[in-house]
């Protein structure tokens, strides 16, 4: 071998070498950037076989998009358990347009944790073979965000088609008393043969029935918009009951049905609440009992639930055995404005509005209002709701009833005043008093009110429209109070709502009554005022009763009292202990209501204000604190109108009137203290 | 591809070629090795004391060559069970096979890269 030779090869095979090493030295380089670039990327990038149906490679975002640790991880489950179909969706995708083009879909697939997720794929072939590489992007949110759109949209739409649902119903409903009562009347009025005394009876049945589907459509929107309050009074659980089953105890005889009261032995019969709307609850079950019942029993079944703390748990159930309701058609039930089937409202009647009151009732009691039924079978409502217990001692104090039995004699020769204007309305009041024994004059309007009372002090009770020409009610009486008149005056107001009623006792007005105007009320309304000016101190126990004479009787000038202990002793039947136990737990309570209504106040919160003020009118009145009940009263009102107009502009007044609430509060406080250190110091035993 | 089975693990390399040995060095302590680095077969001989677990070695080396480094390493018997691998640029000489008689393990052809060298050391040290 040639020594040349063998240099000049061996120069080549080292310059040979240093390229070599050069063109490695690059090519690691361009991986790294690759890998960098692959493990980096926020996208999920992998690759691929399709053929052996595996993941060659995924990126740490893959990973993570799935749920695993590391790419690693990701690819040994896949590869493991085939978990995911999506390989073979891309082959489907493929098999059509086998192209170099990227391909894109989504797909709703598994995570490592087991939660579901929305992922969007682009895939594309690489090479000859089914190799493929592929990028991944986590969509949940927006495929989220598109499904409550849809379903928003689909509520919307139900919603919409419940009201048209509602309407078309309620337009039946109330067609059809509407059609009786002109039936009837044209009848009456062409002067055909017939009785008129069944038929006009009949007009008055199709009026109250029109009448009811009003008050519950005022109801149910009052307890939609959340303006319903609960009251805090002591009632007879029996009397609530006896009040709701006398409603419906006719039907059920006249049906020959059954009826049984189950009234656990371990339910008390005092609380402290809302009987009346516990009483609007049970009526309407049962009516609703009643009216799908045609042959069976009717249960109203009251057990004591297990419970901790101060009040029970009581559940009420009204159980039929009537027709019954379908699983899939109970939702409907209790949704506002929908009867289960448009058929059954026809034969049956009703709006379907009794059983959505209800639900919100129980609501606001802190239940719910539960169903179980099965169709031919009957049906059990039944709820459970915390109530709190009378305390022991009040069980002995004797309940007076509410309303003055109407004793319509006493109305013979009363000279009574009618201010109305529509003439029909007019002649219906007029004929009611003349036909009860009273004198009656009428005028049109507030300003003859005005010059005939002024010249006439024979009046003893006026009944004055609202909405009246030339001057309407409200001014008249404001002009006649500022004159002098003292005389009971009663409001006609055709609005249930409060605010109206405000604006009548606001005015100066004593008493108020909603059209349209029923002969039983307007009677009662008078007697109750005749008997009030009969008596020198009515003793009404009836809030705003109360509130009305505390008003008339203390205005301005004369303080009121602190405290009409003897009347309040008289109510307990003379029980001074449970006198004090009462006030000093309301003492208790009122400390702490007062300093959240302070706090509530500042930050705005006049819903809340309004909440404890009412409950401190409800207990001073209760306890015939006058003073602190009139505060109380004038702070209620001053929020009641903030609350309904939602404009709060005027804090440094409540803070004024806050003020004054917290005086009166003292002062009664401190009367308490004063006469519980008398009392233990009379009691204290004297030397022998 | 798993590399983490040479992590840890030490390698003996010796060539005078400079450029050679460094470029292979330096992408194998990137994997984690530990490396040493001989410039002839003298220096291998004194650095095999470290125990490697693999011994390369370049066949033409100035004074002691790889074969005869070798043949010294399969003498002593603190070094006689590392493998050897030695590199060679000629095949027509017999070096190989006088190679393989010395007691080397196996052999490469240069030019090398340093993904071929590293598929071998796997065979080796896996």
């Amino acid at each position: 071998m040639d020594f040349n030779d063998e240099n000049i090869q061996e120069d080549e095979r080292r310059l040979l070498q240093k390229e070599l090493i050069q063109l490695e030295d690059e090519k690691i380089v361009a991986e790294q950037r690759y890998r960098s670039l692959f493990e980096s990327a926020l996208v999920g990038l992998f690759r691929g076989d399709l053929e052996k149906g595996v993941l060659l490679e995924a990126n740490q975002e893959t990973a993570r998009i799935f749920g695993y640790d590391s790419a690693k991880e990701l690819i040994e489950f896949f590869n493991s358990n085939r978990g995911y179909n999506f390989l073979v969706r891309v082959r489907s995708l493929f098999r059509e347009a086998f192209s170099n083009e990227t391909r894109t879909f989504s797909s709703k697939l598994r995570r490592a944790d087991g939660s579901e997720i929305w992922v969007q794929f682009w895939i594309r072939f690489i090479g000859q073979s089914l190799n493929v590489e592929g990028a991944v992007r986590e969509i949940t949110d927006q495929v989220e965000a598109i499904e409550k759109f849809r379903q928003a949209k689909l509520e919307a739409e139900e919603a919409n088609k419940a009201k048209s649902r509602f309407l078309a119903t309620m337009s039946h409903e109330i067609r059809t008393p509407l059609n009786g009562i002109i039936g009837y009347t044209e009848i009456i009025a062409s002067g055909d043969s017939g009785d008129p005394k069944a038929y006009a009876r009949k007009i008055l049945d199709e009026s109250d029935r029109l009448m009811l589907l009003l008050n519950q459509l005022l109801d149910l929107s009052r307890l939609e918009a959340e303006k319903t309050e609960l009251e805090t009074i002591l009632f007879d659980l029996n009397e609530v009951l006896n009040d709701a089953e006398s409603v419906v105890m006719k039907d059920i005889l006249e049906k020959g049905l059954d009826y049984r009261r189950d009234r656990g032995r371990s339910v008390p019969q005092w609380f402290i609440g809302d009987p009346l709307r516990l009483g609007q609850i049970l009526m309407n079950l049962l009516t609703n009992a009643v009216k799908f019942t045609d042959k069976g029993k009717i249960v109203l079944r009251l057990r004591r639930k297990k419970s901790s703390g101060r009040s029970l748990r009581i559940e009420f159930s009204v159980i039929d055995t009537g027709i019954g309701i379908p699983l899939d058609k109970q939702d409907a039930i209790f949704a506002s404005f929908e009867q289960a089937d448009s058929s059954i409202s026809r034969r049956y009647g009703g709006s379907g509005l009794g059983v959505p009151i209800c639900r919100e009732l129980v609501d606001l009691m802190d239940g719910t209002l539960l169903l179980d039924s099965i169709p031919g079978e009957g049906s059990d409502f039944h709820f459970t709701i915390p109530m709190t217990p009378a305390p022991e001692s009040v069980k002995d104090v004797p309940v007076k009833k509410y309303a003055n039995p109407v004793n319509e004699k006493l109305l013979k020769g009363v000279s009574v005043l009618i201010v109305e204007d529509y003439e029909t309305n007019r002649e219906i009041v007029r004929h009611h008093l003349e036909k009860a024994g009273c004198l009656v004059d009428c005028v049109n309007d507030g300003k003859e009110a005005v010059e005939f009372l002024l010249h006439n002090d024979s009046v003893r009770l006026v009944f004055m429209d609202m909405h009246l020409p030339v001057m309407d009610g409200l001014t008249a009486t404001r002009e006649l109070r500022s004159r002098g008149f003292t005389g009971p005056i009663i409001g006609l107001t055709a609005s249930a709502y409060a605010n109206d009623r405000i604006k009548c006792l606001g005015a100066g007005m004593d008493d108020f009554l909603t059209k349209p105007i029923r002969r039983a009320a307007l009677l009662s309304k008078a007697v109750d005022w005749i008997i009030s000016q009969n008596i020198e101190s009515g003793t009404l126990r009836i809030e705003d009763k109360t509130e009305r004479f505390l008003l008339t009787e203390y205005d301005s000038v004369t303080p009121a009292s602190v405290i009409r202990y003897n009347d309040l002793l008289e109510e307990l039947n003379g029980a001074e202990d449970l006198a004090f136990e009462l006030m000093n737990g309301f003492v208790e309570n009122t400390a702490a209501g007062l300093k959240k209504a302070a706090a509530d106040l500042h930050a705005g919160m006049f819903s809340e204000v309004h909440r404890e003020v009412h409950s401190i009118k409800g207990g001073a009145l209760n306890l015939m604190a006058d003073d602190l009940a009139i505060q109380a009263i004038n702070l209620e009102r001053a929020l009641r109108d903030t609350v309904d107009i939602d404009v709060y502009d005027d804090i440094e007044g409540f803070e004024d009137l806050l003020e004054k609430l917290k005086k009166a509060f003292n002062g009664f406080e401190e009367w308490l203290r004063k006469r519980e250190n008398n009392e233990t110091a009379e009691r204290q035993p004297g030397p022998l | 591809m798993n590399n983490n089975q040479l992590k840890g693990k030490s390698i003996l390399i010796a060539d005078d070629e400079d450029y050679v040995r460094q470029h292979l060095a330096k992408h194998l302590e990137n994997l984690g090795l530990t490396i040493y680095q001989a410039g002839s077969g003298d220096e291998a001989l004194i650095l095999a004391e470290n125990e490697p677990s693999l011994i390369i070695l370049d066949v033409k080396m100035p004074n002691l060559d790889g074969i005869q480094t070798t043949r010294r390493l399969k003498e002593n018997g603190k070094t006689r069970a590392i493998p050897v691998i030695l590199l060679s640029a000629m095949v027509q000489n017999g070096e190989v096979s006088e190679g393989m008689a010395a007691g080397a393990s196996g052999y490469l052809l240069k030019p090398i890269t340093f993904a071929r060298l590293l598929d071998s050391i796997k065979e080796y040290i896996g």
